[in-house]
C-alpha cells in the first residue's frame, strides 16, 4: 500500500463516513457499529492494542501474554514519541484498516472477537506483510507493512519488560563473567539475557 | 577533584600560572595529566565541556532496560534534531548525556562528514570501543615504502617501549598470538572466543596460511588491576562503568593524576587559542573562555599539551594566528589541516553456523574477535589497492530465529523464547590513505556561540578505499563459504566520513618541517613548548583502532617533555 493510497483510503473515510463505503457484508450488517478511523493514539485505545498485543503473543503455560506486559500502554506512547510521522500514519492507518476489515468481515471490532478470530485477521495481515516486505527488498526507500510495525513494537515491548526478562529468561544484568560455550538444553533451559 | 573557581581575569598572573597546561582531558589528555602530574608538575586540565566524576555521574549505568524512557528507543524528536548524531551506533537513552548534539556545536560539511563528540571531562575515553591492537612497522613504514605523503618519524622500536608502559597501566585483556602485524603487548587474561568463532578459527587455519582469528585485545580487565574492575560482562561500557571494568579518564588516568596532588580540572573552559611569545620564540599560555559567562582568560605555562581530540586541536591551532604564525600556530609547512583520515567500515557480511545447538554463550562480551590485516602483507599483493583491513568478527547465539518473521500467537512466542542458531558476522575496518585534499579549515564567516570559527570539513573516501572495500566484502564471503557457513548476506553499509570515530591527522608527524607541523617528539615546529599527541598528529591511519597509539605517543611525548624541561630547553 503505497503514501497516495492510504491517504486516499482515509479521506474517503472521512469524507463519506464509514458505511456508505464499505463493502456488502457490512451493508447486511446493517451498519449498527461504525468503523472507527485513527488520526492519533491515547490512553482510549489502550484496550485494543492490548488485545492486539496479545493475539500476538498470547499467554501461554507458564509465560504471560502481553496484555500482561501491559503492551497496550508501551505502543501508545511509543507510537507517540518514538516513530516517525510517517511511521506513525502507517501505524494509525494500520488500526483503521484492522478495525474496517473486522466489522466488514464479522460486524464487531477486533476487541469483541474471539481468539480464533482474532489469530485469523491478524494471521492473514502477517502473510500480507512479508509479500509486502518481500516486494520492498533492493528498494531505495523500502516501506514498511502497518503489521511489521505493530509486530516489531509489540514485541520490543513485551521482551524488554521486567517479568518476561527476568522471569522468561535467564536474567543476569551483572553476569561477572563471559562464558563462550556452556551447555544448553533447548528443552529444559532459558536463554541468557543480560 | 580540584576545581578552579576563577571566573574573572582579576586574580593576577601568578594564580593563574601552573607548570603545564593540559587542553582536553580524553583519552590522551588524561595520559598528559597523569605523566606531568607525576612527575610533578602542577598541571591545569582545560574541559570544554562539564565534569564527570567517575560512578558518580553515570546516572544510567545500573538501569534495566525496563527502567530506561522508552525502553532506551530513542525519540523522533532526539533523531529529528540530530540527524548526524543519531547516526552513530552508541547514541541511546542510556548514554545521550556523553554526546554533543548537533544543535549546540555546528559544523560545515563541504561534504558528508559525521562528526561525532563527548564534551565532557573524560571525554570520548568513555565511550571508546575499547580495541587496543598494537601497530606494527607494517604501518609505521608504508607511507615511506610506497612514496604516499610523507615517512613517519618514528617506528616500532620508538613506541614499543611505551605501548608496553600505557598496557600496563590501562590494563588490556588479550592473548599473546605471536602475529607481526599486530605485536603482543602486556596482557591480562583474554577473554573467551565462542563455539562459532572458535570453529571459525579452525576453519580458517584449514583453508589459509594468512588468516588469523584472535580474540582482540580490549582494555576491558579480566582480573582486578590497580584498584580498578575487574570487568563484570554487562557490555554497558558506554554508561560509564561502576565497577571500573573498563579504561577511561575519569576511571583510570585522572585519579591517578589527582592523587599527586598537582592537578586542577577546570571544566567550561573552551580554549580559543595559545599564546604566542614572539619573543621566547615559545608559548607562554592559552586564551580561555568561560563557556558559560563567555568570559575571557588567560592561563600561564612553561609547557601546553594540546589533546582537544583530533579536530579540535587543529580547529585550536588554526585560531593561534600571530605575525610569527597568520596561518595558525606551527603552520609554516601548509600541512595544517590537511590529510584528514577516518577507517572505512562500509563492507559487513552476515551469515548463520548450522551446529552447536546444545552451546550457549553465557554473559555479554564486551568484546569480539579480529581478523588481522592479510593484503599486501607477507606474500599478498593486490593490484587495485594498497595498504589492508582487518575484519572484527562476532559469533553470536541469541533468542529467535528468521522464521519467527512470518510467524504469529504461539508460535512466535516459542521462536522468540528460545535461542536461534549461531551467527558469524564480519565488519571490514580498512586503512585510510592520507589524501591533502582531504581537509578541514576554518569558516570566514560563521562562528559559533563562543566566537569561535566554525570548522568546514571536506573529505571523502577515494578509489583507493571504495576499491578495498569491495574485497573487504568479497574476501569476507569467501572465508564464510569455505567455512561452510549458510545464508551468507551483505549487509548494504553507507556510512559518511567521520562516523567511525576514528578521525585523524591534520596536524601531522615528521622529520621536516617543510612537510610537517609536529615533531617526531610530537612538539610543535617552531613552537616547541606546544605538545599535540591526540589523534591529529597521525601520519597514516593504519586499520587497527587508534587509541592506543594516541595514548603511547602521549606518554613517551610527556618523558620527552620532562626531560627536556630538566635540560632546560623549553
Amino acid at each position: 500500500m503505497t503514501t497516495m493510497d492510504r491517504k486516499g483510503f482515509l479521506q474517503q473515510l472521512t469524507l463519506l463516513g464509514g458505511c456508505t463505503l464499505m463493502a456488502p457484508t457490512v451493508l447486511l450488517q446493517s451498519c449498527r457499529v461504525e468503523p472507527r478511523i485513527w488520526s492519533n493514539l491515547s490512553a482510549k485505545d489502550i484496550a485494543l492494542l492490548d488485545e492486539l498485543g496479545e493475539t500476538i503473543l498470547p499467554k501461554t503455560d507458564g509465560q504471560p501474554g502481553a496484555k500482561e506486559m501491559e503492551i497496550g500502554k508501551y505502543v501508545v506512547e511509543v507510537v507517540t514519541a518514538c516513530l516517525s510521522p510517517e511511521d506513525r500514519d502507517t501505524f494509525l492507518y494500520g488500526l483503521t484498516s484492522i478495525d474496517a476489515n473486522s466489522i466488514a468481515d464479522f460486524g464487531r471490532p477486533f476487541e469483541d472477537l474471539d481468539e480464533e478470530d482474532r489469530y485469523g485477521i491478524l494471521k492473514a495481515l502477517q502473510d500480507e506483510a512479508v509479500a509486502f516486505n518481500e516486494k520492498q527488498q533492493g528498494k531505495l526507500e523500502p516501506e514498511i507493512h502497518y503489521f511489521s510495525l505493530l509486530k516489531e513494537l509489540v514485541v520490543t515491548g513485551y521482551f524488554t519488560s521486567k517479568t518476561v526478562m527476568t522471569e522468561v529468561f535467564d536474567y543476569h544484568p551483572v553476569p561477572g563473567k563471559y562464558e563462550g560455550c556452556v551447555d544448553f538444553d533447548v528443552a529444559k533451559d532459558k536463554p541468557y539475557k543480560g | 577533584m580540584k576545581y578552579s573557581s576563577l571566573k574573572v581575569n582579576a586574580k593576577g598572573k601568578e594564580q593563574h600560572t601552573y607548570d603545564a597546561i593540559v587542553i582536553g582531558s580524553g583519552i590522551s589528555g588524561g595520559w598528559a595529566a597523569k605523566e606531568l602530574c607525576e612527575k610533578g608538575l602542577k598541571t591545569l586540565v582545560l574541559e570544554r565541556g562539564r565534569m564527570v566524576e567517575h560512578r558518580k555521574d553515570y546516572p544510567t549505568a545500573t538501569k534495566h532496560i525496563w527502567e530506561l524512557p522508552y525502553r532506551n528507543r530513542l525519540t523522533h524528536e532526539q533523531i529529528r534534531e540530530n540527524p548526524i548524531l543519531s547516526r552513530c551506533y552508541a547514541y541511546e537513552q542510556a548514554t545521550e548525556h556523553f554526546f554533543v548534539k548537533d544543535k549546540e556545536h555546528p559544523y560545515i560539511q563541504k561534504k558528508p562528514f559525521d562528526w561525532i563528540r563527548g564534551y565532557q571531562v573524560g571525554g570520548k575515553s568513555l565511550l571508546w570501543a575499547r580495541w587496543t591492537q598494537r601497530w606494527s612497522d607494517l604501518d609505521f613504514e608504508a607511507n615511506a615504502k610506497e612514496g604516499v605523503a610523507i615517512d613517519w618519524p618514528i617506528r616500532y622500536r620508538d613506541i614499543a617501549p611505551w605501548y608496553s608502559y600505557v598496557e600496563r597501566f590501562a590494563g588490556i585483556s588479550g592473548n599473546r598470538d605471536g602475529l607481526p602485524q599486530i605485536p603482543d603487548g602486556e596482557f591480562l587474561p583474554p577473554m573467551e572466543m565462542n563455539c562459532a568463532e572458535v570453529y571459525f578459527k579452525d576453519q580458517l587455519k584449514t583453508h589459509y596460511t594468512d588468516r588469523h582469528l584472535v580474540i582482540s585485545r580490549t582494555a576491558n580487565l579480566t582480573r582486578p588491576h590497580l584498584g580498578r574492575g575487574p570487568c563484570q560482562h554487562r557490555d554497558l561500557c558506554y554508561r560509564g562503568c561502576p565497577f571500573g571494568g573498563y579504561f577511561s579518564s575519569n576511571s583510570a588516568t585522572l585519579p591517578a593524576a589527582e592523587k599527586t596532588g598537582n592537578l586542577t580540572i577546570r571544566p567550561f573552559s573552551v580554549v580559543h587559542s595559545i599564546i604566542y611569545d614572539e619573543h621566547t620564540q615559545k608559548a607562554k599560555g592559552v586564551r580561555v573562555i568561560d563557556t558559560n559567562t563567555k568570559e575571557t582568560t588567560e592561563f600561564f605555562s612553561k609547557i601546553v599539551f594540546l589533546n582537544a581530540a583530533t579536530l579540535n586541536s587543529t580547529l585550536v591551532l588554526m585560531n593561534s594566528k600571530s605575525s610569527r604564525f597568520p596561518n595558525g600556530l606551527g603552520n609554516d609547512s601548509g600541512e595544517l589541516g590537511h590529510n584528514l583520515m577516518d577507517h572505512n567500515y562500509n563492507a559487513r557480511v552476515e551469515a548463520t553456523l548450522e551446529g552447536f545447538e546444545d552451546k550457549s554463550p553465557f554473559g555479554k562480551r564486551p568484546t569480539g574477535t579480529y581478523l588481522p590485516r592479510f593484503r599486501n602483507f607477507g606474500q599478498d599483493r593486490q593490484s587495485n589497492f594498497s595498504r589492508g583491513y582487518a575484519y572484527s568478527v562476532g559469533g553470536s547465539r541469541r533468542p529467535g530465529s528468521e522464521q519467527g518473521e512470518a510467524m504469529i500467537g504461539t508460535e512466535l512466542k516459542k521462536d522468540l523464547t528460545n535461542l536461534g542458531p549461531w551467527k558469524i558476522e564480519m565488519t571490514g575496518m580498512g586503512e585510510c590513505l592520507p589524501y591533502h585534499e582531504n581537509k578541514v579549515s576554518l569558516s570566514e564567516t560563521e562562528k559559533d556561540d563562543w566566537d569561535m570559527p566554525l570548522l568546514e570539513i571536506d573529505a571523502e573516501y577515494k578509489t583507493n578505499e571504495l576499491n578495498m572495500q569491495k574485497d573487504m566484502v568479497d574476501s569476507a564471503i569467501e572465508m564464510l563459504q569455505k567455512a561452510n557457513l549458510k545464508d551468507i548476506e551483505e549487509i548494504p553499509m553507507n556510512r559518511n566520513f567521520g562516523l567511525n570515530i576514528h578521525e585523524m591527522g591534520t596536524a601531522r608527524m615528521g622529520k621536516d618541517p617543510k612537510t610537517s607541523v609536529l615533531n617526531p617528539y610530537n612538539q610543535v615546529w617552531g613552537c616547541k613548548n606546544v605538545f599535540v599527541t591526540d589523534g591529529s598528529c597521525m601520519t597514516s591511519s593504519a586499520c587497527q583502532n587508534p587509541s592506543l597509539t594516541y595514548m603511547a605517543i602521549t606518554a613517551r611525548a610527556a618523558d620527552h617533555a620532562i626531560k627536556e624541561l630538566k635540560k632546560q630547553n623549553l
